[in-house]
């Protein structure tokens, strides 16, 4: 610093006048932009305008340059499949369920399902009801493997040991309810979960960003994010999954596999347009419940059987 | 002449600042285009087509999954199917015991069944297939038939009574083994006290107890 | 090849910086070199935990799908409402112009920024495909989507903290206003909104309804607040810049600002346990029991009650509570109870296992441990706004900005503030020594700072004959300003050289 107050101010942090951080250019910049002179403009148009038309053909060209092997040859029945003429619906009759889990088996083996009972498209449970109305909840492994004797969660919770005796013990099958009003489909910040028009929802496993938030506003705890391991649904790790009533199954005209494979016809599946198909008819013909009504999900997943479960 | 002279000398000093900014212009140009495309194309192959409909093509993905599970196993295997939809396991299908058999050849029923053979194993029926369904389980139906393992005929394979593509109402020896069709033994071996049968005894005309019980010393 | 920074050149030689960056860290007082040092090595192991954390579907993370929301999310919130916190607070100086809550507001600002980009950071981790999110944002927008509008608020509130803070150092007053109240727009906004993503909910009741954002908003001023009453204590305790006008004015803004937060949350926390604890819902009863008296009750009576809202209003209530180190303990303890708060939040959320028909689970709870993964990555987080912070304090000028002074409500007439204005913001360019300040008053005042070696000068003087030679080109300064006010002489209260 010189004696002199003001020179050190004067000294070289002072940008040589006309490079980028001198004042004058400051200012402009600060109070008004310098008006564009019709030469700019065109200036400007001439390069933008062929980088434009340029960049376009040589995005088509990569890509044809890149293109994958051609699409399999579509199913000729999947190609007639027509997703505005149906109305897809599910029946469970917890009354039959034997809790075989052998739907649970089936469901992972048919869509690359991982093996475990936490990361599961379907599961069951066995629900304990005690003389209070407590419901105690099991599914050793999602049920795949059938269930021990005894429930043993159904140990009583501590308290009036006439209260918490068991009164009924019964069997529920768990999917994806394919709701109506989703809270998946709403909370999902990328639209990568999606409603076809037959009713189905599914997810776009090239968009999931994995964040989870549908898995936390699923109120029937159907997803899951796929774990990193050798069963993936389609291959990739890290996004949302749900049970999609095995659509590639219902597109050629058949059940999903836990329908066909239930030995005891606990599990329905039909188009609820045609009252003949056995959900319509067994819709009208046996009083059923949705789960978890009060949230205003419309479930297209309706239950039998389920008359000694409390209301929630 | 000197006239025309400097005038083509302006032409071609015009063209050719014409032409340099022509060639300024065209790099630029071609910079921008490689910049854009390569952006744009990196976009849409990472990170999927975000343009038009794009549920479609998705949706389209799902569809075209290969189902594991068939359909059709009569079509070849006649007799057991046949047979399994007179006896109660009637609504069994096929898959439940025998697995996923999607890739068996000639499974579907388009393909020929010429071509069919093991080429998916099947898995062996034994009592943890049975037992899926028919251990006693808090949950499962009355009407369902339930067995405790360890008193029902314990290390006995279930088809050596049970035939899993037969089973009709009439049910074999019960879990608390009351023998009563087995008079022949049972004269003299209780039903709930049974003991080997010694050497030498000499085989009774009813086999139903040597079925399980075979005789000491491989007797038979 | 010369770099240019901060109005300095700089060779671009990889060797010469080698040995400019030894000499600097050789140069650190121990105790900062110790500090410093140990900070980066908790971000070198938060580093290789990130990299872990990277591969999707990995097992690096403990989260389920009964428990998909675990740590990170727990530190992604926290983060990202500690810096609507800080905003909120310095809006009261930068905004509504009261005088005691300005000392800090660099300060407020730079760690605002911090804090913001760490919480991006940590949910980037969590996602396991966050390019994609950027992507999926902007072309396949889902208005109905709350973290979509999350996504897009914080996005925006970004940017005018970044704003905020450039406006700040390189003096653009008129920007930096602007910025100041919309950042502060966004300070309220930004956290509702994050408050809605789990506000909407319906299948988790602990979580859902409309009084989950105010509780973000108020827990945001709380560990907004919180932080800054950190780092006067260490403005105080270590001397950093502007230490005199911190200390006189700092403690009285800290302490109102934290008592009134911790009002705000006590009522919202009642609310909550009465709520639910009353509930029909037996789900929501499931988590406010588990919060109460089941496996969170520890943490939550001993650090959100007691030692998040009840100790902190205690300590500042009583006289030690007017000193840095008393105004230290209640911020730590009242920032400890907002994290707390946000990790048993979460939890309380997720314990009850949403899946089942009735909801009347008596199952047991479903349960959560972090893997070392999310651990790391969480500790990583506060290393790095501490390492970033410290340099910011050890490299920039933290006083109060010229700029704010300029733009002082206290000053009558539009031309005659933007005089002022462009003044200071040139003098803020052209040179770091010399600061110019208008003080508050009813008559506008023009100080300046020069630096310790330098005679007194008279500010008149100073300003006006210091343009043509400083700034090389006349500014439009109004005669009112030069001719007519009446003008401060000030010999410079030094500022303390690091």
């Amino acid at each position: 610093m010189g004696a002199d107050g003001r020179a050190p101010v004067v000294g070289s942090a002072t940008p040589e006048p006309g490079t980028a951080g001198h004042p004058a250019s400051d200012q402009a910049a600060g109070f008004a932009l310098p008006p564009i002179s019709r030469r700019q403009l065109l200036q400007v148009a001439a390069v933008a305008a062929p980088s434009l038309v340029g960049s376009t053909l040589l995005f088509e060209w990569l890509s044809r340059l890149t293109a994958g092997p051609p699409s399999p040859p579509i199913d000729p029945v999947v190609a007639r499949y027509d997703p505005t003429a149906h109305r897809w619906g599910f029946v469970v009759d917890a009354a039959a369920c034997i809790g075989c889990g052998q739907c649970v088996v089936a469901c992972k083996q048919e869509n690359d399902v991982p093996l475990d009972g936490e990361h599961t498209r379907t599961w069951v449970e066995r629900h304990s009801v005690a003389v209070d109305g407590t419901v105690t909840v099991d599914a050793p492994e999602a049920g795949a493997h059938g269930f021990p004797a005894l429930a043993e969660a159904a140990v009583a919770p501590a308290g009036d040991e006439a209260g918490s005796a068991i009164r009924e013990t019964y069997f529920v099958p768990h999917l994806c309810m394919q709701c109506e009003e989703s809270p998946c489909t709403q909370v999902c910040p990328v639209g990568a979960t999606y409603r076809t028009p037959d009713g189905v929802i599914l997810v776009d496993e090239q968009r999931c960003i994995g964040c989870g938030f549908c898995i936390l506003a699923c109120p029937y705890g159907a997803r899951y994010l796929v774990p990193a391991g050798e069963r993936t649904p389609k291959g990739v790790a890290g996004v949302a999954d749900k049970c999609t009533f095995c659509y590639h199954r219902i597109t050629r005209g058949r059940n999903p596999a836990c329908v066909d494979i239930c030995p005891v016809g606990a599990r329905r599946f039909g188009d609820l347009d045609d009252p003949q198909s056995d959900v319509s008819r067994l819709l009208r013909e046996r009083p059923s419940k949705v789960l978890r009504a009060g949230l205003g999900t419309r479930p297209r997943v309706h239950y039998l059987g389920l008359e000694a479960e409390p209301e929630a | 002449m000197a006239g025309l002279r400097a005038e083509l000398g302006r032409l071609v000093r015009a063209a050719g600042r014409l032409g340099r900014l022509g060639l300024k212009g065209g790099i630029l140009v071609v910079i921008l285009s490689t910049v854009l495309a390569t952006g744009a194309f990196a976009a849409s192959t990472f990170y999927g087509q975000y343009s038009g409909a794009q549920a479609e093509p998705n949706t389209r993905s799902w569809a075209l999954r290969t189902p594991s599970y068939a359909h059709g196993c009569g079509d070849c295997h006649a007799k057991e199917t046949v047979a399994q939809a007179a006896g109660k396991h009637a609504s069994v299908t096929c898959e439940v015991c025998h697995g996923a058999m999607g890739g068996h050849p000639g499974a579907t029923p388009s393909a020929g069944s010429a071509t069919a053979s093991a080429a998916v194993p099947m898995p062996s029926p034994n009592a943890d297939l049975c037992i899926t369904c028919h251990l006693t389980a808090a949950g499962r139906p009355a009407a369902l038939p339930q067995i405790d393992p360890p008193t029902h005929y314990r290390g006995a394979s279930c088809v050596r009574c049970h035939d899993p593509h037969a089973i009709v109402a009439v049910a074999p020896p019960d879990v608390t083994h009351p023998l009563e069709r087995l008079p022949a033994c049972t004269t003299c071996h209780a039903p709930n006290g049974l003991k080997k049968i010694p050497t030498g005894h000499e085989l009774v005309a009813d086999g139903v107890c040597l079925t399980c019980h075979r005789v000491a010393n491989g007797g038979r | 090849m010369m770099l240019r920074l901060a109005g300095r050149s700089i060779p671009a030689d990889p060797g010469l910086a080698v040995r400019v960056l030894r000499a600097e860290v050789v140069g650190l007082p121990r105790p900062l070199r110790l500090w410093l040092g140990g900070l980066a090595a908790i971000l070198l192991v938060a580093a290789v935990a990130a990299v872990r954390a990277l591969f999707p579907g990995d097992k690096a993370l403990n989260t389920t799908p009964t428990f998909e929301w675990g740590l990170l999310i727990v530190g992604y919130v926290f983060f990202a409402i500690t810096t609507s916190g800080l905003c909120l607070a310095s809006s009261l100086g930068t905004v509504f112009g009261i005088e005691r809550f300005r000392p800090l507001e660099k300060r407020h600002a730079i760690l605002a920024v911090l804090s913001l980009c760490t919480a991006f950071g940590i949910i980037a981790l969590d996602l396991h495909y966050p390019v994609r999110m950027v992507f999926g944002a902007v072309f396949n927008p889902s208005p109905s989507s709350p973290m979509w509008w999350m996504g897009v608020f914080y996005g925006i509130y970004l940017g005018c903290l970044l704003t905020e803070v450039w406006s700040m150092f390189f003096g653009h007053p008129t920007i930096h206003q602007a910025a100041c109240v919309a950042s502060s727009v966004m300070a309220v906004i930004a956290p509702s909104t994050l408050g809605a993503v789990f506000g909407v909910i319906a299948a988790r009741p602990f979580w859902s309804g409309p009084f989950t954002p105010l509780l973000m908003v108020s827990s945001a001023f709380v560990s907004g607040t919180a932080l800054l009453g950190i780092v006067f204590y260490a403005v105080c305790r270590f001397e950093l810049a502007g230490v005199e006008r911190a200390r006189r004015l700092a403690v009285p803004a800290i302490r109102s600002l934290l008592l009134v937060g911790l009002g705000l949350v006590s009522l919202l926390v009642l609310r909550q346990t009465a709520a639910g604890w009353l509930s029909a819902d037996p789900l929501l009863v499931a988590s406010t029991r588990a919060l109460l008296v089941g496996p969170l009750a520890l943490p939550y009576w001993t650090m959100r009650i007691v030692g998040g809202l009840v100790l902190p209003a205690v300590i500042l209530v009583v006289p030690w509570g007017r000193t840095p180190a008393g105004v230290l303990a209640a911020a730590v303890l009242a920032m400890a109870g907002v994290f707390t708060d946000r990790l048993t939040f979460v939890m309380a959320g997720q314990i009850a296992p949403a899946g089942a028909v009735a909801g009347t689970v008596s199952a047991p709870w479903a349960w959560y441990v972090p893997s070392p993964v999310e651990v790391a990555i969480l500790l990583g987080a506060f290393a790095l706004v501490a390492f970033v912070y410290t340099l910011a304090e050890r490299y920039l000028d933290l006083r109060e900005a010229d700029a704010h002074v300029g733009m002082s409500l206290h000053l009558p007439g539009l031309a005659r503030v933007r005089a002022l204005v462009s003044l200071a913001r040139r003098g803020r360019v052209a040179s770091e020594p010399l600061d110019v300040a208008a003080a508050p008053g009813p008559t506008p005042a023009v100080m300046v700072t020069v630096p310790a070696a330098a005679e007194p000068v008279v500010a008149t003087e100073a300003v006006v004959a210091a343009e043509p030679v400083v700034f090389g080109d006349p500014i439009p300064v109004p005669p009112a300003i030069v001719a007519a006010e009446p003008v401060v002489v000030a010999s410079a209260p030094v500022r303390p050289e690091p």
